[in-house]
């Protein structure tokens, strides 16, 4: 009965030693080609000089991918790294470094996010897929 | 004997360049029926470097998409007529969260539009175009996507085609082929 019970408890241990580490070697982790993306919106009126000051101001800074400003809406657009980029540093460095002191970093409530578009929904049994198909 | 065996030569010969003139020019199509697909306009699959994945290939047909894709979001982003839709992809404030509102967004929208211009070789594993819009099947839907957003959605991705620079220059006439193979689901992303 004692030697069951060692081998069911050894079992057991390898099976949660398992567990570890497919946990360690599939979770998510920041890679060179993965990218996201933050909003700044100016609440000041800027026209086509101002864009092209910022978006030349933005992509200087490091890990920065894409710009896009839209004058007509005041809107700063960018896409980093984030094994590169702190989003939120940059942001304070835009505002202490050009004079649109009403800037902020655009970040949704939950409820906004609620009224997301659907492409990433995704079913069940398709993220079981894409996990295995991930795996092997 | 040496001018039979001179003149079969020359003939086989001729036979052979017919046969590689009449050939047309092949390189492997997306379309397993052999027929020409958007798809293969786009570059199909033939492989290439992949700028994002160092050291990975990519068909140049899903890379094109991708690199549409990938500027129209930004556009959309700063697009006040539909950028409610596309909030969540912004709102990543933790360092190293990964993959990304946008990586994933990228890809299903990419996957989707590949396999619908005629990709084989990716799989589109989100919901259907109905279900995906359909607020009583989707809880990420709260309500019903209008005409106006949708035609703001094509309009912005055809920017994004018109403006790509070289090697994923488009052409007019492949521009158009993308607004009609968008609104080929318009009947089922806009619901009453």
């Amino acid at each position: 009965m004692k030697i069951a019970w060692t081998i069911i408890a050894v079992l057991g241990l390898c099976v949660a030693a398992l567990a570890v580490h497919i946990y360690l070697e599939t979770r998510p982790r920041a890679d060179a080609h993965s990218r996201g993306m933050a909003r700044i919106d100016l609440h000041q009126r800027i026209v086509r000089e101002d864009a092209d000051r910022i978006t030349a101001w933005l992509s200087r800074q490091k890990g920065v991918d894409h710009v896009l400003v839209n004058p007509g809406a005041a809107i700063a657009v960018f896409t980093y790294w984030p094994a590169k980029a702190n989003p939120g540093l940059i942001i304070r460095d835009f505002k202490d470094s050009l004079p649109y002191g009403r800037a902020q970093r655009y970040l949704p409530t939950a409820a906004e996010v609620q009224k997301g578009c659907p492409m990433t929904a995704t079913p069940a049994t398709n993220k079981i897929y894409e996990f295995l198909k991930h795996l092997f | 004997m040496k001018k039979k065996a001179l003149v079969a030569s020359i003939f086989l010969g001729g036979v052979m360049m017919g046969m590689a003139v009449l050939t047309p020019s092949c390189h492997k199509s997306s379309g397993s029926s052999g027929g020409h697909t958007f798809y293969d306009s786009l570059g199909g699959t033939v492989q290439v470097t992949d700028p994002a994945n160092y050291g990975q290939m990519v068909e140049q047909g899903y890379l094109t998409i991708r690199t549409i894709v990938d500027t129209a979001l930004v556009i959309i982003q700063t697009d006040t007529l539909i950028n409610g839709y596309f909030t969540f992809m912004v709102q990543e404030d933790t360092l190293n969260e990964v993959p990304t509102e946008y990586d994933k967004l990228s890809l299903n929208i990419t996957n989707f539009l590949a396999v619908a211009a005629g990709a084989k070789d990716y799989a589109y594993t989100g919901l259907d175009m109905f279900a995906a819009h359909n607020p009583d099947s989707d809880s990420y839907i709260l309500k019903p996507v209008d005409s106006l957003a949708f035609n703001e959605f094509a309009y912005d991705l055809g920017q994004s085609a018109a403006h790509q620079p070289a090697p994923y220059t488009l052409s007019n006439q492949l521009i158009s082929q993308l607004g009609h193979l968008l609104y080929r689901y318009e009947g089922q992303v806009v619901q009453p």
